[in-house]
């Protein structure tokens, strides 16, 4: 039982560092959609 | 079993037999031939009681410290988006006028993430299956005492 108790400690802790690192990806591309349409409606604003 | 008797022996101080004498002993006992002496069945019972008590707090670090965990990873992994939907906020984002990345910088970073994203499913898939054969271990153990 402690292989395997080790193996899942070991498989949590890989997953959350994966999930870490898949979240932060996502928040960047999400970031750059909202960071262009910010962009975009502050060069509407200028043009009203 | 007989290096056993002797190690639980040495640990509480008790005088026990030689260790050819316990082998004699040992299946006599087992057997049911002959009764052993009560400072044999307290040694008996310390040896089984630690292995009892060791699987135990397996089982309740399993239960406190790991499951927790399981349940949060699972319920991050399901709002996370599918590699569809990455594709798409990919598309969004090479199709609108970029600034803090270039086109080949999104790329890489949806390549990255998605390739990520298959190891999060392998993991639990990986995660289950061990979950599975403890519960699987379980059920053996409940058959085997009924």
């Amino acid at each position: 039982m402690s292989e395997r108790l080790e193996e899942i400690r070991r498989t949590v802790a890989e997953l959350e560092v994966q999930l870490a690192t898949v979240e932060g990806s996502v928040a960047a591309l999400k970031a750059l959609l909202a960071e262009d349409d910010g962009e975009g409606a502050a060069e509407g604003k200028e043009v009203s | 079993m007989a290096r056993e008797i002797r190690k639980a022996a040495r640990d509480t101080g008790e005088d026990v037999a030689a260790h050819h004498g316990l082998v004699k002993m040992i299946p006599q006992w087992e057997r049911g031939v002959r009764a052993p002496r009560e400072r044999y069945r307290l040694l008996y019972l310390k040896i089984f009681q630690g292995r009892v008590l060791g699987d135990m707090s397996q089982g309740m670090e399993l239960a406190v410290d790991v499951a927790p965990r399981v349940g949060e990873i699972r319920a991050r992994a399901a709002r996370l988006p599918g590699a569809e939907e990455i594709r798409a906020l990919e598309a969004d984002a090479l199709a609108k006028p970029r600034g803090a990345m270039t086109a080949a910088e999104i790329r890489a970073l949806t390549a990255e993430t998605i390739s990520r994203l298959h190891e999060v499913a392998d993991n639990l898939a990986k995660l289950a299956a061990l979950l599975d054969d403890e519960d699987d271990e379980d059920d053996t153990t409940d058959e085997g005492e009924s």
